[in-house]
């Protein structure tokens, strides 16, 4: 029933070292479903990000095929401060996408951006503040906003949470959750929290070395891990016993 | 606004105390006027009457409160070896340095903004225009090593002796032929500008380069923008506050430069002045163009502030 959004296959991506170019990336493959929460785990230098850049086709240096079934993917980024443009208020950075799009007047884009900022709870009194002015927390809720201000249907985040506080975490992460829930949407969720990852995920790749060693659900994959990393992992995350 | 006129206050303060300054350090060090201006052999009695005629016999606070209504009437005091109003010397000349900084100013800014700019494009986009990129790091490195006095004898040579655009040491007061004058200033501004130039052009190559490796870039190109929407929407904005504040400190430079290639020039400006003011002790003269000096020092720097303050509005002092 449901239609894959995004096939990936066979991707190998490299990176340019000084004089030696690294293969980051080794023989991908995977697809993300319409409507489909997945999760890409692994640790810092794995690939993870590699591979979201690939996808919003920010890596020029790759081969295979990454075929999308949607218009381009929006991102959000890890770290809310630097993610954003220092210089731009939060109505024009929200706005932006519109902007660049090209198409809508002046008054839709206003009531666009008065709604999408409703709609990750903020209101008004922060459309002409700086990113210096705002917290943690918002200023990723600015970020979710200007991802989703054109209404795509696949959203890339990359370590979304893990810059905020416990609390804050709860909430964007639920923020997102709803926004799946009311728009229908598609996420390829990177995150190093298996906790994060199991809450969220319906699907999970482990992910090492730019090699995807493991794939399935979230309960296949947690509850009866098969690759000797994952096992690593997840004893990593739940303690000894 | 209330801004502004905090600047303004703190700016007219410290102007009383660099006057104060400029007048006790010309009476604590030594030579005497009096002496350079008679000889070594004038007697006692010729110098204590020239010393009382050109006030020096009276206390050092007195004569500096008298300078002061002096230089606030706008006169400047009596210059020592001149005989004539220090505002009568210095005049003409003060108009003549300022033009030639203010021409040098704008040639700086006139190369290195476009040349910066589009250098810089070249890096933003993904096809680095590699040899033409090794080209300008070459050429602004060259620019920045040679000083204004030889750029000037170089300039004079090619221009004015090879291929006879400009006539040599001919200077045109502007009181003669204005259209003359900026002709001829316009190498000497040249000059002063070219290295000026080079120096802004590499601020600005290595702040958008800087700028480029921050995460709001990568945002801004997930986002749907283009190279030239990401240089010029996102980066140029915010590297416009450290180029402008470097610009200044340029704009600041060039008084050191003028001096130099007015007398490469043979120009009658400020800086002649000066040097020889300084040769001959006529210490009214130096005292004023000291003042003059710090206060166009200081009103470069408040002016980049407000102007800064007025695009970022981040910065809080």
């Amino acid at each position: 029933m449901s239609r894959a959004i995004l096939e990936v296959e066979n991707l190998n991506a490299f990176y340019r070292d000084g004089r030696t170019r690294r293969q980051v990336l080794h023989g991908v493959r995977f697809e993300l479903m319409e409507g489909e929460i997945l999760g890409l785990v692994g640790e810092s230098g794995s690939g993870k990000s590699t591979l979201a850049r690939v996808i919003l086709g920010l890596e020029p240096d790759y081969t295979g095929t990454v075929v999308h079934h949607t218009e381009r993917p929006q991102m959000v980024f890890q770290d809310p401060g630097g993610s954003l443009n220092p210089r731009m208020t939060v109505r024009r950075t929200v706005e932006e996408p519109l902007i660049i799009a090209g198409g809508y007047s002046r008054a839709e884009r206003a009531e666009m951006v008065r709604e999408m900022l409703g709609l990750v709870g903020l209101d008004e009194r922060y459309l002409e503040r700086l990113p210096a002015a705002l917290s943690g927390g918002q200023r990723q809720r600015v970020s979710i906003a200007a991802a989703l201000i054109r209404r795509p249907q696949f959203v890339i985040a990359d370590e979304p949470v893990s810059a905020l506080d416990a609390t804050v975490q709860a909430q964007v992460l639920d923020l997102l959750w709803d926004l799946h829930r009311q728009l229908g949407l598609s996420y390829l969720l990177i995150s190093h929290d298996l906790a994060v990852v199991e809450e969220m995920c319906g699907r999970v790749m482990i992910m090492q070395g730019g090699r995807i060693v493991e794939a399935g659900t979230v309960e296949e994959v947690f509850d009866a891990p098969e690759h000797a990393y994952t096992k690593q992992l997840l004893r990593a995350s739940r303690g000894s016993c | 606004m209330r801004y502004a006129i905090r600047k303004l206050v703190t700016l007219i303060v410290t102007l009383f105390a660099v006057s104060l300054l400029a007048f006790l350090a010309f009476s604590v060090i030594p030579g005497d006027p009096a002496v350079l201006q008679l000889g070594v052999n004038a007697t006692p009695e010729a110098l204590d009457a020239l010393r009382a005629e050109m006030g020096l016999d009276r206390s050092v606070f007195v004569r500096y409160f008298e300078w002061l209504g002096e230089m606030m009437s706008g006169e400047m005091g009596q210059s020592f070896a001149h005989g004539v109003s220090v505002r009568e010397l210095v005049g003409d000349r003060l108009i003549i340095t300022g033009s030639l900084m203010g021409m040098g100013f704008l040639m700086t800014l006139g190369i290195a903004l476009p040349v910066g700019v589009l250098g810089a494009g070249g890096t933003a986009g993904r096809c680095e225009h590699r040899p033409l990129q090794g080209i300008l790091t070459g050429v602004t490195q060259v620019m920045m090593a040679v000083p204004p006095l030889f750029l000037g004898l170089v300039l004079t040579f090619v221009f004015g002796v090879t291929l006879r655009v400009f006539t040599p040491s001919a200077f045109v007061s502007f009181r003669e032929s204005i259209g003359g004058y900026l002709f001829y200033m316009l190498f000497p501004a040249l000059a002063i500008a070219l290295p000026k130039a080079a120096m802004v052009v590499r601020v600005i190559r290595s702040s958008v380069r800087d700028e480029l490796r921050k995460d709001y870039v990568q945002t801004a190109v997930s986002r749907g923008n283009g190279p030239r929407a990401v240089l010029y929407r996102h980066v140029l904005p915010n590297i416009a506050v450290p180029v402008l504040t470097f610009a200044a400190l340029t704009l600041i430079m060039m008084i050191t430069d003028s001096i130099v290639v007015e007398q490469v020039f043979s120009i009658p400006g400020a800086g002649r002045l000066l040097v020889s003011a300084i040769g001959a002790r006529d210490y009214p003269v130096v005292q004023a163009l000291v003042v003059v000096i710090a206060a166009f020092v200081m009103v470069v720097h408040a002016v980049t502030d407000v102007v800064a303050r007025g695009i970022d509005r981040r910065i809080v002092f």
